[in-house]
Order: C-alpha cells, then sequence, then structure tokens
C-alpha cells in the first residue's frame, strides 16, 4: 500500500527557499571541522556479489581519488545487503532517513525494490544513484520530485538494442519473451513488445517465471519454448535465474539463440554455464559501451584501476579479469559527478539541506566530469514531468551507450561494436 | 513296574504341588503388596505419579507442536510465501489463498505472514475464538527499533498467553531469514483424562522455573521444556491422589492375584490333559512296550536255537538275520549272509534254473513257496536244502520281509535215490531173472523155425532147376514137344502167378529170415548172458562178453552212432564175473551213446562214432570203449566215479553206474578203470583186467560160451 503525497509547488519552492536558507545559516555559523557524510550502498551481495562490489569497487575507487573528502566533507562508504529481498532495499531506505549523515544511496543491479519503493524514495526525498538499475520508470515520475538519477542501461533504450541486435543477427524468426516476474520484468514486457511490434513481429509469446526459480521449472519452461517453435528468446533475468534456463535451453536439440538484458552479468554466470552451453544458445547480452578491451586499454581506465588495486591488492593487474564490469564502470563515473556536485556546497550540516542541494546540483550540472567512460558535458536535466523531453533528463547514458556483448570461451566478456557507438 | 510307576507318579506330584505353592504364593503377595502399600509413605508415590503424568502431558506438548511446526515450515517454502515476502510479488493475494487452502493451517486459530519490515503481507483466521488479543505484528513491535526484527522472534519461536500459544517459523530465501510465519493455536492441556487422576491445572508460562520441582504443600510442579522454550507448570489434587492410588493398589492387587489364580488353576487344568494324562499314556506305553520286547526276545530265541536254517530278508530278499543253524549249514557267517540275497551265494551251477526261477518269482510276487534246492556251503560242498518261504506282510499288505525255513535235506534226498536206485537194480534183476527163462522159451521155437527155414533153401535148390526148364519151355517157340494150346496155358499161368518174380526173390528171402533167426539167438544169448546170476568169476572171453553187450545196447547207440569194434582174436581168457562186467561195457555204452546224442542233438544227419577195441597184454587184459560225444569238463571227469554223482536231471541217472563200474573193476577184479575226456571232444574209458591162472579143474559149463 503506497500512500501518495503530492505538494503544491509553491509550498515545494518554499520548503526548498527555506532549506537553502537554513544551510546557508548553518555553513556560515559551523565550524571548520569535516563533517562526515555516508554513501549508503544497497546491492544484493548473496546472490549477485559480483556485481555489488564491482559497484563499490566503483565508487570508493572514485572517492579515493580525491582521499575521500572533498569540500569539507568526509565521504564513508556503508554497504548494505539486501540479499534479493526488496523490503530490506526499505530498511535500508529506513535507516539512511534516520541516519543524519546518510548523503545517498548508490542502489545496486536489481531494479525491483526501487521500483516497488519509487515513491516513497521520491517522497521521502532519497537521493538514490543507480549505476545499475535499467527498468524505464524509476527514472521517471508522473508528478511530483524525481530523486531517482541512473547512470546505466536504460530500458527504455534496452528493447531496441536488444530487438535491433537479434534483427542484425537475422535468426530470430519466432521470438518469445522469457521474463522474470518482479516490476523490472513487467517493465521490460512493455518496452520489449513495443519494439517488437514497431521491428514487425506480432503475438510474441510471454512466459514469466518466478524468482528461486527451480530447476524443474526451468526445465519445463524450456520444453514449452520447444513446444512453440521458438528460435530467439529475448530473456530478462538475474543471474541464478538466468543459467537455469540457458542450461535447459541448451539441451534442446534446436536450441533457440538467447539474446539477454544484462541481468545475468551481475554474478558468475560464465562459471556456471560453460562455453560450450552459451554457444549452443549464441548467447549475447546487453552492456553499455564501456571500455574493455584488452589490447587496448584506455589511460584513464587503467590509472583508476591502479586506484582500484590500491583499495584491494588482490584485484588481478588485468582489468578485464573484472567480474560485472559495468559496475565499476559505471559506478566510478556516477560517484564522480556526485562529487563534483557535493563540491559546490561545503560546509552543509543540515542533511536534509544538503541532498537538496546536491539533489538539484546533479539536475543543474555544466560542468564536464571525466569519467572512465566519457566525459559527461551534462550528465543530467531538471526533470519536469510535464514536459515529454525531460523524461530522459535522469538519465546519463542514451541508446548509443548501450553495446551487445558475448563470453567467449575462456569467460572474457567481448564487446560486439555498434555501427555508431556515442553517448549523449 | 512300581518302580517305573513311582518315576512317573513323581512329575505329577511335583505338577500340583506346584500349582498350589503358585496359588499360596499370589495371596502371600497380594496380601503383602495391599499391607506395604498401606504403611508406605505417600509422597515418593505421589512425586512418582505426578512426574510420569507430567512426563505424558510433555510429550502430548511436544508432539502438538513438533506438528504445527512442520506444518508450518513446509507452507514457509512454498514459491508463493517466498516471492511475496521477498516483495517480488505485486500483491499477496496469492498468499492469502495459499493459506486458506493449506488444510494443516485449518486446525490452527490464526496465521500470519510477515515480513523482514514487519508487515503483514496474509492472515488467515480458521478459530472463531480468536479474538485479537495477541498477534504477530504485535511481537515485531516489541523489536521494532531493530532493523533486524526478524531474528529474535525466530529464536523465541513459542510464546504464550494464556490458552493461545504462538509459533513462528522462518521464512528462508538462500539460506537466509527474510520473513515469518507466526501463528496461534489454542491449547488445552487439561483434558477430562487428565482431570480424572487429579490434575486441577495445567499451564505453561514463559517464566523459566527450575527444571523440576514439587512443592509438596501446593503439589505444584514446574518443569522447563527445553525444546519449546516454556515452562509447565501443573498442579494435582492431593486428596484425588491418595484415594486413587489406594484404590489403584487395591484393584491391582486384587485383580493379579485374581489373574495368576485363574491362571495357576487353568495351569492346572491344562497340566492335567498336557502332562499328566500323557504321563500315564506313556507308562502304559512303555509297560506296552515292555511286554512286546519280551515277547520278540522269546520268539528270538525260537528262532536263533532251531535246528533249521532260518533267514529273514527284506523285502527284496536281501539278508536281514540268520540263525545260528543257518551259519552252521551253510559255512557262512553271519556277516558274510547279511545283506546278500541267499540265491546268489549258496547256490551253484547245478542248482536246478527252474528252481531258483522259482524261488525268485516267488519273491517278487511276494508268494510263500516250498521246494527243494541244491545249495552249496562255503566249501562248495553240495547240500540239498528244502526251503520253506513265507512273506510277511504290514497293515497296508505290503510285504515287509520275507521269513525263509531252510532244512537240509540232503540224507533225504540221498536215501530216496537209493531207493530210486534199488528198485531200478531189483527191477533189472527181475528182468534178468526172466531173462533167462525167456531165452530159453524163445530159443526152443527159434531152433525149429531155423530148421524150417533151412529144410525150405534145400528144397527151393532142388525146384529151381525145374522152374528154369519151364520158362525156357516157354520162351522157345517151335522146337517145343508140347502143343501150342498147352504152351499158351503154361505161358498164362507163369504170368500170372508171377514166378520169375518169386524165383528172383526167394532165396534171398529165405537168407534174411535165416540171418534173423540168428540175431534172434545171438540177442538171446546176450540176455542170458547179462542175466547170468550171482558174482561168480569164470574164465571168461571178453570179446563175447563185448559183443553181447553190443548186441543188448543197440537200440541206444544204433540210430546215434557208427560201431567200430577192433576185437583181438587171440585175447586169453581172464577170469572175471561176466555179468559185473556185462554191467560195466554195458554201462559204459550207454553213457556213451547218450554223449553222442547230447552232442549231436538236432543235427539227425549227424552221426557219432562208438570204437570198441580189446587188447591184450602178457599180464592184462584191455577193453577200450571211446566215443566222440560231447565230452567232459576237468570237474566232471574227476568225479565221474563218485557215487551219486551225475550229470543228468534228476529222474535221468542216478549217479550210481559208473561208481558201481569202478567198485566192480578196482575192488572186485582188481583191475582199473580210467577215463579220458575232453570236454567237447569224446571220452575214452579204458578197462584193464589181470590176466589170472585158469583153474584147470574148472568145469566146461563154468565156462562163458
Amino acid at each position: 500500500m503506497h500512500r501518495v503525497h503530492c505538494k503544491p509547488d509553491f509550498l515545494k519552492r518554499l520548503s526548498r527557499t527555506l532549506a537553502c536558507a537554513f544551510a546557508l545559516v548553518s555553513s556560515v555559523l559551523a565550524n571548520a571541522e569535516t563533517i562526515e557524510l555516508n554513501v549508503y550502498l544497497d546491492a544484493d551481495r548473496q546472490g549477485h556479489l559480483a556485481s555489488a562490489l564491482a559497484i563499490e569497487l566503483g565508487v570508493r575507487t572514485a572517492l579515493s581519488e580525491v582521499d575521500y573528502e572533498i569540500a569539507g566533507y568526509r565521504l564513508n562508504v556503508v554497504p548494505f545487503d539486501h540479499r534479493g529481498n526488496v523490503k530490506r532495499s526499505k530498511l535500508t531506505m529506513r535507516k539512511y532517513l534516520a541516519d543524519d549523515s546518510a548523503l545517498a544511496i548508490v542502489g545496486g543491479m536489481h531494479s525491483p525494490p526501487y521500483l516497488r519503493y519509487q515513491h516513497f524514495i521520491n517522497w521521502q526525498r532519497v537521493l538514490l544513484l543507480l549505476p545499475w538499475s535499467a527498468a524505464g520508470p524509476l527514472t521517471r515520475v508522473e508528478f511530483g520530485e524525481n530523486w531517482v538519477f541512473r547512470l546505466s542501461v536504460d530500458d527504455t533504450k534496452a528493447a531496441e538494442r536488444l530487438v535491433e541486435f537479434a534483427q542484425r543477427a537475422g535468426s530470430c524468426d519466432q521470438p518469445a519473451l522469457v521474463l522474470w516476474e518482479s516490476g523490472w520484468g513487467r517493465t521490460n514486457e512493455k518496452t520489449l513488445s513495443q519494439s517488437l511490434t514497431a521491428a514487425g513481429f506480432s503475438a510474441v509469446p510471454t512466459f514469466y517465471f518466478q524468482g528461486s526459480l527451480r530447476q524443474s521449472d526451468a526445465f519445463h519452461l524450456a520444453d514449452k519454448l520447444a513446444e512453440a517453435q521458438v528460435d530467439c528468446v529475448f530473456l530478462v533475468s538475474q543471474t541464478t535465474e538466468g543459467a537455469q534456463i540457458v542450461t535447459e535451453l541448451a539441451r534442446l536439440p534446436n536450441s533457440p539463440m538467447v539474446i539477454s538484458h544484462w541481468g545475468i552479468t551481475g554474478a558468475d554466470f560464465q562459471d556456471v554455464v560453460p562455453a560450450e552451453k552459451r554457444d549452443a544458445v549464441d548467447l549475447h547480452f546487453l552492456q553499455t559501451c564501456y571500455p574493455f578491451d584488452r589490447a587496448d586499454t584506455p589511460e584513464n581506465v587503467v590509472r583508476a584501476w591502479n586506484g582500484a588495486r590500491n583499495i584491494d591488492p588482490s584485484l588481478d593487474p588485468d582489468i578485464t579479469e573484472l567480474r560485472a564490469p559495468a559496475g565499476f564502470f559505471h559506478a566510478y563515473d556516477l560517484t564522480k559527478i556526485l562529487l563534483k556536485s557535493l563540491a559546490k556546497h561545503p560546509g552543509i550540516v543540515d542533511i536534509r539541506a544538503l541532498r537538496i542541494l546536491v539533489h538539484d546540483s546533479l539536475e543543474a550540472l555544466d560542468e564536464p566530469v571525466d569519467g572512465l567512460m566519457s566525459r559527461y558535458e551534462k550528465p543530467f536535466n531538471v526533470f519536469d514531468p510535464s514536459r515529454a523531453e525531460s523524461v530522459d533528463a535522469h538519465e546519463a547514458l542514451g541508446l548509443d551507450a548501450l553495446c551487445m556483448a558475448r563470453w567467449d570461451s575462456d569467460g572474457y566478456i567481448q564487446m560486439i561494436p555498434n555501427t555508431a557507438a556515442a553517448l549523449r | 513296574m512300581t518302580r517305573s510307576t513311582d518315576i512317573t507318579r513323581q512329575p505329577v506330584t511335583k505338577f500340583w504341588l506346584f500349582i498350589v505353592l503358585g496359588l499360596v504364593t499370589t495371596l502371600a503377595f497380594g496380601v503383602t503388596a495391599i499391607w506395604r502399600s498401606s504403611q508406605q509413605p505417600l509422597d515418593n508415590v505421589k512425586a512418582d505419579f505426578i512426574y510420569m503424568q507430567n512426563r505424558l502431558i510433555e510429550n502430548s506438548i511436544g508432539s502438538h507442536f513438533s506438528q504445527i511446526t512442520e506444518g508450518l515450515s513446509y507452507f514457509a517454502q512454498r514459491p508463493v510465501v517466498i516471492s511475496a515476502i521477498l516483495g517480488e510479488s505485486r500483491d499477496n493475494i496469492g498468499v492469502r489463498t495459499a493459506l486458506e487452502e493449506f488444510d494443516l493451517l485449518r486446525s490452527l486459530t490464526h496465521i500470519e505472514v510477515i515480513d523482514v519490515l514487519g508487515d503483514r503481507i496474509g492472515m488467515f483466521t480458521p478459530d472463531p475464538r480468536w479474538h485479537g488479543v495477541f498477534s504477530g505484528s504485535e511481537i515485531l513491535s516489541l523489536a521494532d527499533d531493530q532493523l533486524d526484527s526478524i531474528e529474535p522472534l525466530v529464536n523465541s519461536r513459542y510464546r504464550f498467553d494464556q490458552n493461545f500459544l504462538l509459533v513462528s517459523v522462518p521464512v528462508i530465501h538462500r539460506g537466509l531469514v527474510e520473513g515469518a510465519l507466526v501463528a496461534n493455536f489454542h491449547i488445552d492441556l487439561i483434558d477430562r483424562e487428565f482431570s480424572e487422576i487429579g490434575l486441577r491445572s495445567a499451564i505453561l508460562s514463559d517464566a523459566s522455573g527450575d527444571t523440576e520441582s514439587i512443592l509438596p504443600m501446593e503439589n505444584v510442579v514446574s518443569r522447563r521444556l527445553d525444546e519449546i522454550g516454556l515452562t509447565l507448570n501443573t498442579s494435582w489434587d492431593y486428596t484425588k491422589l491418595n484415594n486413587d492410588r489406594a484404590a489403584l493398589v487395591w484393584s491391582l492387587s486384587g485383580s493379579l492375584f485374581v489373574a495368576v489364580a485363574v491362571a495357576f488353576l487353568a495351569l492346572g487344568f491344562v497340566g492335567q490333559s498336557l502332562i499328566v494324562r500323557p504321563q500315564k499314556m506313556l507308562v502304559q506305553s512303555q509297560q506296552e512296550l515292555l511286554k512286546s520286547e519280551q515277547r520278540a526276545s522269546e520268539l528270538a530265541e525260537v528262532a536263533e536255537s532251531a535246528n533249521d536254517g532260518v533267514v529273514i530278508t527284506d523285502n527284496t530278499g536281501k539278508v536281514l538275520w540268520v540263525n545260528r543253524s543257518m551259519v552252521e549249514l551253510t559255512g557262512y557267517s553271519a556277516d558274510e549272509l547279511i545283506g546278500c540275497k541267499p540265491g546268489d551265494i549258496l547256490q551253484g551251477p547245478e542248482s536246478c534254473p527252474e528252481t531258483r526261477k522259482s524261488l525268485h518269482d516267488a519273491v517278487e510276487s511276494a508268494s510263500p513257496i516250498r521246494t527243494e534246492i541244491l545249495n552249496y556251503t562255503k566249501d562248495q560242498k553240495p547240500y540239498w536244502v528244502e526251503i520253506a518261504l513265507t512273506p510277511v506282510f504290514d497293515g497296508d499288505y505290503k510285504v515287509v520281509r520275507f521269513i525263509a525255513i531252510e532244512r537240509d535235506v540232503t540224507a533225504h534226498i540221498e536215501r530216496l535215490e537209493l531207493e530210486k536206485e534199488l528198485q531200478s537194480a531189483r527191477k533189472l534183476e527181475a528182468v534178468g531173472q526172466l531173462a533167462a527163462g525167456i531165452a530159453h522159451e524163445i530159443n526152443t521155437p527159434c531152433q525149429f523155425v531155423g530148421d524150417n527155414l533151412n529144410f525150405f533153401h534145400e528144397a527151393l535148390e532142388e525146384i529151381l532147376p525145374f522152374v528154369e526148364w519151364m520158362r525156357k519151355a516157354c520162351d522157345e517157340s517151335g522146337a517145343s514137344e508140347l502143343a501150342d494150346r498147352d504152351l499158351d496155358v503154361l505161358r498164362a499161368s507163369w504170368e500170372s502167378a508171377d514166378i520169375g518174380f518169386f524165383v528172383e526173390e526167394l532165396p534171398a528171402s529165405l537168407s534174411q529170415a535165416k540171418d534173423g533167426m540168428v540175431r534172434i539167438s545171438e540177442i538171446v544169448r546176450a540176455m542170458k548172458d547179462l542175466s547170468h546170476p550171482g558174482t561168480d568169476k569164470l574164465s571168461t572171453d571178453l570179446n563175447r562178453v563185448i559183443e553181447s553187450c553190443l548186441t543188448v545196447t543197440r537200440s541206444e547207440w544204433k540210430y546215434v552212432a557208427n560201431l567200430e569194434m577192433s576185437l583181438f582174436d587171440e585175447l586169453p581168457a581172464v577170469f572175471v564175473s561176466p555179468g559185473e562186467i556185462n554191467q560195466v561195457c554195458v554201462n559204459i555204452l550207454v553213457n556213451a551213446a547218450h554223449a553222442i546224442s547230447e552232442r549231436y542233438e538236432g543235427e539227425t544227419s549227424l552221426r557219432g562214432c562208438i570204437e570198441v577195441t580189446t587188447k591184450a597184454t602178457p599180464s592184462a587184459v584191455t577193453i577200450e570203449i571211446s566215443d566222440n560225444g560231447c565230452g567232459m569238463p576237468d570237474h566232471v571227469k574227476a568225479r565221474i566215479f563218485d557215487p551219486f554223482f551225475t550229470t543228468k536231471e534228476v529222474g535221468k541217472g542216478t549217479g550210481q553206474g559208473l561208481a558201481i563200474a569202478y567198485d566192480i573193476i578196482t575192488k572186485r577184479h582188481n583191475g582199473s578203470l580210467k577215463v579220458d575226456s575232453e570236454d567237447g571232444v569224446g571220452t575214452v574209458f579204458k578197462i584193464e583186467l589181470p590176466i589170472e591162472q585158469v583153474d584147470e579143474f574148472e568145469q566146461p559149463e563154468q565156462r562163458a560160451a
């Protein structure tokens, strides 16, 4: 049960103004002591530990480059494990709201927690930064404030990339959707259906599966797909369930091609599903076009990776050994953007005021931010639900930033370049 | 008998003694138990009883809890619950539906599904008595300040409020607690069964009391149930306990006494039929067995001491037992006979095959038989035995054994043979006696028949020339002085009378008739010689004796053998008894004829040969009679002169002939009688008689003619 609170605009503006005034006064009166700020990490550290660790590494690497201090603030990373339970994310949010030092929450790979509590997030003004969660509605609200900022795949564009790739592959005449029964799965159903319809497909069968999918369920699902003579599967799943489904599809005499969202890359998928089974279904998955070429790693990436290795010396010198690398790249870039925004508001003691100021700064930021994936001239914009053109206001990446990839026989991610890969 | 009766009466006496003692002991036990229980301090008994009853209640609670906990745990694993707990489903309708459809939960009062936030995402209240005094959310509210509120709820699984217990089980996802199922259920610890035995109240509480304590004055027992984390407090009605205990002791003791008494009485009656009666029957059987054994022993003595041989065989004829007489009769030991068939070791080559077959058939057909047969001792000495074989049948008329009584009848058989021989000898003597008279009677008419034949012969010689003249007259034509008519009549008479044939045949007929008469004379003479009375010795021409013997025995050898005689013309006379020498030669010649007949039996075209030769040396005269008959094997040749030894069938030879011959030649005439034979070739008998001085004063009529 969700309550919707709609404040009139003038009241919103009034509250923000008073907050800024209060922040200004408090900053003058505050002494020069460093203000401790917490950055919460809310991720699944059980079933998708690799993605959680990659995100945390990205955040810490970005913070370490400023020695965890900026503009009189000392930033601490506080990881939380929601275990794939959306309600534990709610607990994290409650803790965040009760913490006078909590600046922002950096989300994990799962979209469902943030979809479920989107209104709570926006209503309670939880500054949520998403380096992975891809569900389209997360950064879009019909009314009120939008406190979710994303530098990641946007599902409103992911479907377009997936369907385009399927057409490019040329072996997708009888597609089907296989979706995780969750908010994320449901949003992707809409976007994929729209994209497939636009591509000329009709009556595409859709199969939902529950989380905690059992092997027998995957077995029966594969049989159903075989009965439907599907030759191409659009998969929206997490790692564990995706591995089971791909394994069962690989056993079929005529295995369909699997074009997957990037949910399967959050853990050790390539270790669970061997190369021959991945190849049996010609598995491809969505990624952002981060620089991940073993033979040609950009200098900034090398530098950042060295910084990461200072944080965790056990890391392999080769960044391509990193599991769930998208989390690292996105989190690093997003944290850089956050720092840039935070630096504009030194000495704010009141956390609520600071959050507002940082939120506004993120929307207004027009100073370039050098990230690993790109230089962000103006990553975000002011979100106005009444304006259609602001639908992507809180999305740092666009369609051109999306690429397809696959695992090679050794389990390394290989990017498949688009015809024109460019970022917004 | 008395001793066995005493022995058999002892178990019966002991049995009844056992029954009586058992009853007395049971009675004493019952009285003692009642008296002692009335004297015993009650507290210990009561404590034990309460402790025991508490255990029952605890076990009942424990099993009830386990059941509910297992059911809830199973429900908590259902995907719809987990999905709702994790917030994956859009609404919680699936959880509510699952709660209502899970049958086990209907036994509960109230169930809630609570997520990690403490929110109730599903609820079901089957029991209308539930009045919402306590709910799962209120439990969580106690730990609301703790963000990880779910853990304490799981750890303290059982809470209690009045008679409603609260159970919570975790909802596990990936091994971690993500929610809880919280159930309330009503428990009624005091049911009718426990209240009847003095339970006044039973309460579960959270207060951790002593592990176990009994307060004598209040009769309250507190016991911590570690399994469920609650304390069970029971209170008992002391007065009721005492009264019940006393009643129980009385009833138990009484029941025990009655039961044991009835058991012993039943045992007595059963024992009467299972022990006493069989014991008596056993005694009776023993006595009968004793009598049977005594009777059997007496019968065995009879069999053992009988003069005749007694053989008991099994139903196949194999010896089971022999008596002493049988051992003595056969020369075999009992061990050698037992297990064998008597016919296989006692009978021999000269045992009559037909009699053996009869005995065998009698065994096969289980028929009685009485017969005589020639058996052999272990030393191969023959003996005649009369066998009376009798089968013995069982109640189903199946033969179980044979009993044979064997009596040595050798002497009887020999006596019978002697009598037969004697009778034959008497017959021959009689015939011999008649022979002389018959010979004389025949000789006389033979004489004048012979004379007349001579006359006919002489007359014929006179008449034959006239007849010849008549024939010529009839044949010649033109020169006859008879008239033609008379000539014709003469010719016709010649033809019709067949004079020519007569002329031709008459001389030969007369000659044959004369030969016949000569032969009759010779036979008569031979019979006369044979029947010569007495054994007086005379100077005798053995050639003539031989001829007489050949004549007399012609009918025996003429159909089967050719005779070749080689008699020494100048054979000296020997001083012998002609009749006895005749007897010897006749015996040998008859045996020769029989031997040839046996060899050439069935071959009518073949004939044997008998050679008779006489020779002389200065001291002895030899007669050799040889034949090419069947001959004799060595074992027969060795015994040929034994009395009663014969190779012929019973009734066809007594075995006396050659024995007597041997006796005549060797003992009465100091000669020798030898035999040489080869089985399948022939036999030669050689008689040698010494030449003795002839008495010059011997009367002529004493010389053999």
